[in-house]
Formats: structure tokens, sequence, C-alpha cells
């Protein structure tokens, strides 16, 4: 039993993670029922105003014009919604490869898991490059860049915990009465792999975050004239020696969301776990 | 029923059972393989107990596993009704399955901490497809939970929640529930406090009589076996040393590690 | 100093107000074996981790004396106790393996306490430690001290872990169910052995066990715990021949002895130990009692026959 203290801090890891979170997913929402202006609305009487010189512009426009409070609103949306999916389609492959290759074992276990740390070999964000390569530009290239991404860790995961609990009693136990091979996975295995996964998703979402932010800084994910934070940082890029608050407010979007879905992750990890044991 | 043919139940036929191993198991003397199971015959007629005794490496678990399918033996054959398990198709495997449940020694460990009551006891229904109707499997499910001396509420529990005593109780209903020929019981009472280990020989001895069911009792306290075993095997490094009645291997043992075991036991 | 222990109304707690042992009273004389048996979660464990001084942190206790050895543990700095623990009290512990450390060759472990307390230089203090070791039966001493734990099979490990305990001579040795992890014929080798170093050294031994059969056959006194308290104290024999509590006449029954007639039906202790959530009124076996009359539910006394025979029990029976 940990001593209180401990304890108390660990539970701001989990609200401290849930409100930026939520803040996240509440930009996300309020880019589809309300923005103070269109995101993509020149206006170019008022290129580079600072945060706060305009009422009608809270965190100021930039080169064109724009309002950029706007703007990160919108690109909250790329984020989440790339993210979130790339990193469901990761898990849900990777859940099934790991799994697959800790209860068939044999030589399509060694296939399945050798080509996985083949795969975690190559830097991440050359290995999304050669996606969006090989899909093409855009979100979609995007999300199946960060999906592949997003498999290994998964796989690995599910795999070391089966391997891990494929000893314990009470599956010995289940294989004694004739539990199939499927019934062990979908009833015995998943709700104690559960809260392994769910944080270890949120956790993830945080990295997919950071790789998606990226490739739209690279160009390689959403394209202009469409807002994303990672773009946004990039345009800002020529400017923001004199205009610093062009790098800044996208800036700290993305570190307040990757640093929110990581205490997420690690609040979640803790409740979960304990509650466990 | 269809018609039981006479005889043993359950054999196995000169059964060996290595390992590989590459760690040294005592000082000095590198093994490679190790014969946890050497060359054991030995059959269980129906209705009778058959104890297993023997130190930890005696090989009495793995036999255990073996006589129930859990572990393939290296050499040898394990007949169920005369058929050896390698040539069964599917359905006589599940026979067999049914037929042949087993007990462990940590009773909270054997079930899965995320199910309930209930749902552990039900689940061997399911997967040996002995009924298919859920409200009929439910109703089983609560006549066994009484027949093992738990109440009702115990259904909706989950395992962490129970005390060890209880959760050997749901263990046997478990095993029970698909009226089995043989329940292989590995040390179920040594994880056990004293005070409540009676109470499940005891249950164990009650259900034999009302279900005809044969016991393989393996332990390593030879009180407890005593007490349980109309027949004892005892084992020493993977082969029987000694078999007979109760009476004759604990009283007047001829073989020189049983006679050990007896002295060193404290249950005089 | 007369008694080696002596502790009156030892109370532990968790944070959460469970009283996991409830006014133990224990005392033990020099050269003497004491037994104290009983189930999981009696609070035996915890009685022995408070006297060696290591009761998880999170645990806090109370008593109204507690002096080991001459040290009172109310009143003496953490250094005090921590420093006899290490020079005058030995202890074995349960698992045989967690008490050793994996990666470090037995002659570079076993020697460590007798270096810090007695001041010796390793070479001295492994002297000693061949002389232990063969002392407590093992054969060919210099290969065993050679050796890493992983390498030595449950019994070996434990006669090193005894022979460790004997190193800085003490005036007690803790032994916290000491064979449950090892064979029965190994079991009673090492009870031997804790015999042979009490006959020849005159080191007492506080013996834990949930092993009546074993403190039957090897303790002087016993004393009988059941959820945290005291339910009786004899010497062993008394204990056996006429044991006056409820519970322990039970629990001798409830062994199945190799006399046993065919077809018998073993005694049985109905209903399981008390969780101990709540706080008990009256008697805390009441539940389980065949004897129980209504005063059970509100009080229960000590009684005392002869010199030191004593049992928490209503009634005489």
């Amino acid at each position: 039993m940990p001593n209180i203290s401990f304890r108390v801090k660990k539970k701001y890891h989990l609200y401290g993670g849930a409100s930026l979170t939520f803040l996240v997913v509440l930009l996300c929402l309020l880019s589809y029922v309300y923005m103070p202006h269109g995101p993509n609305d020149m206006n170019l009487a008022l290129r580079f105003t600072s945060p706060g010189e305009n009422p009608g512009y809270i965190l100021g426009t930039d080169y064109f014009g724009r309002d950029i409070f706007s703007r990160i609103i919108y690109g909250s949306r790329s984020v989440l919604l790339v993210c979130c999916l790339a990193v469901a389609l990761g898990s849900v492959a990777g859940t099934l490869l790991g799994a697959a290759a800790a209860i068939v074992k044999g030589p399509l276990s060694a296939v399945i898991m050798r080509s996985i740390d083949g795969l975690m070999a190559f830097p991440g964000i050359l290995l999304a490059m050669m996606m969006v390569a090989a899909v093409g530009k855009g979100q979609q290239g995007a999300i199946v860049a960060i999906a592949i991404f997003m498999v290994p860790p998964f796989a690995r995961l599910v795999y070391s915990l089966i391997l891990d609990s494929e000893n314990s009693l009470f599956i010995k136990a289940a294989k004694s009465y004739g539990v199939t091979r499927s019934r062990l996975l979908r009833k015995h295995y998943l709700p104690l792999l559960l809260p392994r996964l769910i944080t270890q998703f949120t956790a993830c979402i945080g990295a997919a975050i950071m790789i998606e932010t990226s490739l739209s800084f690279l160009g390689l994910g959403v394209q202009p004239p469409h807002a994303s934070w990672g773009l946004m940082l990039n345009e800002a890029r020529q400017h923001f020696l004199q205009y610093p608050y062009l790098a800044v407010v996208p800036g700290l979007a993305i570190a307040l969301a990757v640093l929110g879905f990581n205490l997420l992750g690690d609040g979640l990890n803790d409740l979960l776990m304990r509650r466990r044991s | 029923m269809n018609a039981v043919p006479s005889g043993p139940i359950l054999c196995c036929e000169d059964v060996s059972r290595e390992f590989i191993t590459e760690r040294k198991a005592v000082i000095g003397t590198p093994k490679k393989t190790f014969t946890a199971v050497n060359k054991v015959s030995l059959c269980i007629e129906a209705g009778e107990t058959v104890g297993i005794v023997g130190e930890s490496g005696s090989g009495k678990s793995t036999l255990g596993e073996i006589l129930g399918g859990l572990r393939e033996p290296t050499l040898g054959t394990v007949r169920f009704r005369g058929v050896a398990l390698k040539d069964m198709d599917e359905s006589q495997f599940q026979q067999y399955r049914k037929n042949v449940q087993f007990i462990f020694q940590d009773p909270k460990g054997s079930m899965h901490p995320q199910f309930r009551i209930k749902q552990i006891i039900e689940e061997p229904l399911i997967t040996l497809k002995v009924c298919p109707d859920r409200a009929q499997r439910q109703q089983m499910v609560k006549d066994m939970i009484r027949q093992v001396g738990l109440e009702e509420e115990t259904a909706e529990k989950y395992p962490s929640e129970l005390s060890g005593g209880q959760c050997q109780r749901v263990a046997i209903a478990r095993a029970l529930i698909v009226h089995p020929k043989i329940i292989i019981c590995d040390e179920p009472v040594s994880a056990l406090d004293v005070s409540v280990q009676a109470q499940i020989l005891n249950l164990l001895k009650e259900l034999q009589q009302t279900h005809e069911i044969a016991y393989i009792f393996i332990s390593h306290d030879i009180g407890v076996v005593n007490y349980m075993a109309d027949r004892i095997i005892v084992m020493n490094r993977g082969s029987i040393v000694e078999t007979g009645t109760a009476e004759q291997v604990f009283h007047s043992p001829v073989d020189e590690y049983t006679r050990k075991l007896v002295a060193s036991s404290f249950a005089s | 100093m007369d008694k080696l222990i002596d502790i009156r109304n030892l109370t532990i707690k968790t944070p959460g107000g469970r009283v996991l042992v409830n006014r133990v009273d224990l005392d033990m004389e020099k050269g003497e074996i004491l037994g104290v048996v009983g189930e999981s979660g009696c609070g035996k464990t915890l009685t022995a981790k408070t006297i060696i001084n290591l009761l998880p942190e999170n645990l806090s206790w109370e008593a109204d004396k507690f002096e080991v050895l001459g040290v009172d543990y109310l009143t003496a700095a953490a250094r005090v106790k921590k420093a006899l623990v290490g020079d005058r009290i030995g202890y074995v512990p349960q698992n045989t393996g967690f008490y050793l450390h994996p990666m470090i060759k037995i002659r570079d472990q076993i020697a460590d306490g007798h270096i810090l307390y007695k001041k010796r230089t390793p070479e001295q203090a492994l002297d000693k430690a061949t002389r232990l070791v063969s002392a407590v039966g093992i054969r060919d001493a210099p290969r065993l001290l050679n050796s890493y734990p992983w390498q030595l099979s449950g019994g070996m490990r434990q006669r090193v872990n005894i022979a460790m305990a004997l190193m800085n001579n003490p005036a007690l040795i803790v032994a916290d169910e000491p064979t449950t992890a090892l064979d029965s014929t190994v079991q009673k080798q090492v009870v031997d052995l804790f015999r042979q170093v009490n006959n020849d050294y005159n080191t007492s031994v506080l013996m834990i066990s949930h092993d009546l059969g074993l403190v039957k056959y090897y303790c002087e006194r016993i004393l009988v715990l059941y959820a945290g308290q005291v339910m009786e104290e004899a010497g062993a024999e008394e204990l056996f021949e006429h044991p006056r509590h409820p519970y322990t006449k039970m629990l001798i029954k409830v062994i199945p002895s190799l006399n046993i007639k065919k077809g018998e039906k073993l005694h049985e202790i109905p209903g399981h130990v008390p969780d101990l959530h709540q706080a008990i009124a009256g008697c805390v076996f009441k539940d389980r009692c065949s004897y129980r009359q209504e005063v059970c539910g509100r009080e229960v006394r000590d009684q005392t026959i002869g010199s030191n025979h004593i049992f928490r029990c209503n009634f005489d029976l």
C-alpha cells in the first residue's frame, strides 16, 4: 500500500490529464459549432495583429490576416480525428497480431514478431514519410502512416502480456475444461489486457499527435490552406523572429495536447493497475 | 446413458515425461534434461480414490497433468475407457475432457479474477457443450453452489472476495458440474488453513459417495492422503516406488524411501 | 535480566484502524523454544516482525511493555533497535530464496552482518562461516560458499539462512515458518538442526508455524493465536494432553492422523477465519464454537490453570 502523499500526487496526473484532454475534445467539437472567423478567411488589412490588440482576434492574425484562434480550433480537428482514428486502427491491428503470435506460437509467431521488430527499427518519422509517399499526401496518408507506426507497441504489449499470464493457473484450469482458443482470447485474456490497452491507447495518442504535427509541419499531412497545428508552425517559421506569437500559440497547443494525453495515460495506468492489485 | 464398459476408466501405460533444463538442479551436476515422470503405469477404477504421495519434484503433479490431458507424455499412452488419447476423435476427446476434471492447489489462482463465481462455475457447461440452454445452466449453477455448501449470494461475488476455503468449494463445484467420472485433485488442501482443511476433505468424501466419482488425490501430506485414499502410490524422482492400500503403505512400508517419508511426518 | 522477551498488550493496527494483532502477551525465557501457532491472518508473522523491528511501515504498533533482550522498544532509538536486531537476534525466513541476494555468491553475503556488527575482517568472518556451514550439516562447505543461491535446493538455502542467523552468536533466533517451503523429509532435518543449535549454544528460538504437528514435536511451550488474539498458552505436553480452549481442542482433532480408521469422518470446524474489518465483541471464536453461549457475544475472560496454562474462554470444559 503506497503512502498517502504518493496517492494524491498520482491523482493529479489523472485530473490534470483529463481536463487538458477534455479541452482538446471541446475545441474539436467547437469547430463544428462556432468559430469567431472562418479559419481560411483572409483579412489583408489586419495582417500580423498581435494577441490582444484587436478584441475580434483574441490570439492575433497571421501573414494573411487569418484569425489564429479560429485556426487553432479548426486544427484540433485534424489532431484529434487523425490521431484517434490512426491509433484505433493501429491498436486493433497490433492487438490481433500480438494475440495471434502469442496463442498460435510456432513459425507464424516468429514471422509476426520479427517483422514487428523490423518495423520498430525504422526511425518513426522516416517510416511515416515512406508511408505518406506510398499512400499520398493529406489526411489519409497521415492516418495510414501513424496507424502502421502504432502497430508494434500494441503487438508487443499484447504478446508479452499473454505470454505472462499464459502460465497462470486459471488459464491452465480453463484449458482443463476445454476452453477453445478463441474463447480463451475473448473471455479470459481480453478482460485482463483491457486496462493496459486503454492506458497504452491514451499514451499513444500523445505520441501520435507528435507525429501528425511533424508530418504536417513537413507538408506531408494536412494540405494548405486548411489549418493544422503543425502547418501553422511551419508557416510561422518565416516570420516568427518578428512575431513570435505565431509559433508560440500552435506550439503551446501541441505541447498541452500531448501533455494532456500523456498525463491521462499515466493517471489511468495508476488507477486501473491499482484497482487490479 | 450409453453402456459403460467395465474395467478401469483411466489408465496410463509406461508414461514418461522429460523436461529440458539447462540450469543446474543440484550443485555441480549440470543437467540437460530432467525426467519428471519415468515409466509410470497406473489404472483408476470407477469410484475409487488413488492417492499419489511424494515430495516436490517427485513428478506427482506432472503425472496428474498427463492423466488429465494437460501435458503430453514424451513416451507412453494414456487411455480413457480403453481408447488412447492420441487416437481420439473430436467428440471422444470432448467426452474425455468432460469426464476428467481438475481441482488445483491454489483455489484463487485457478479462477479468473474478473469473473463472478457464477460465471466460473458455469463456464465448463458452455465449453464442454453439456447444456445449451442458458436458464437451465443457471439453475444447475445454483444447485451446485448449494451442494458444495456455499450461500446463494456467493454467486455474484468475485474470487478475491472469498476466503481460501470458500474458493476451493467453488473449484469443486466447477469440477463437479459436468458430472465427471474422475476428478484429479492436485494438493487441494495444502494452501488452506488447518481449520478449513477438514471441511474440504469431508466435502470431497461426501460428494464422492453421492456422485460416484473417482479421485486421483495428489498430496505431500501423508496424513491427508491416508484419510482420503483407498489405494496409495508413492513416487520418488519420477518413479513409483511403492503401491498398496493405505494400511500397507503407511503402517508397514517396504521401500526405503517410503519409510523415510513416513518417519519424517508429524502426522502420527 | 531474567526474561529474554517481555511483551504486554501488543496491538498492531493498519492505518484504516483494522486491528490485526489484539493485546497479545508474549514472554520468553533464556534458552527456551517457544512455538507460536495459528492460521493465516492470525497475526503470528506480524508479531515476529515487530520483534525483529521489520514491521511494514504502514502498520503501527503499541504496547504497554515491549522489551527484547533488555532493550525497551518503546523508548529505544531506532539505531539501538537496529543494532540489537543485527547483532543479537537471528532471523530465519519462510521463503528461502528471497532472503538471499540471487546474484551474490554465498561467501560474499553470509558474513555481512558479522563483519558489520562484530568488526571482524572478511577472512575471520569467512572462517567462521565455513565452520557454521559445516555445523548445519553441509558436507562440502567451501564448494557451497562458492555457489550462488539459485544453484542450491530449498533445503540447502534454508541451511545457509540458519548458518547466517547464527553468525553473531545470537541470543535469540526468530524463525518464521522455517520449514513450510521444504519437503517433509528435509523439514525434519532442519527442525532437528534448530534443536541442536538450541542445545549447543543455548540459543532461544521463537518458532512461528501453522503446523501443529511440528510445534508439538519440537517446542517446549506453545502459544495458540487466532484472529490476532492469544487463545491458549501452555507447555507443549500440557497443551496437547489437556487442551482447554475449544479452538485448540478442535484444531488438534482436525488434523488427519495416520491412525484414523477407515470410514471414520474427520472432525471439522465449521465456518472460516473471521474477517478483521470490524472489531469483534466478546470472543473471536464464538461463531465457529460449538460450546457457544449467549455471554460469549458480550465478553470473554482469561483463565489460568496451574502455573502457566492460560486460555481465553468463558468456560472450562
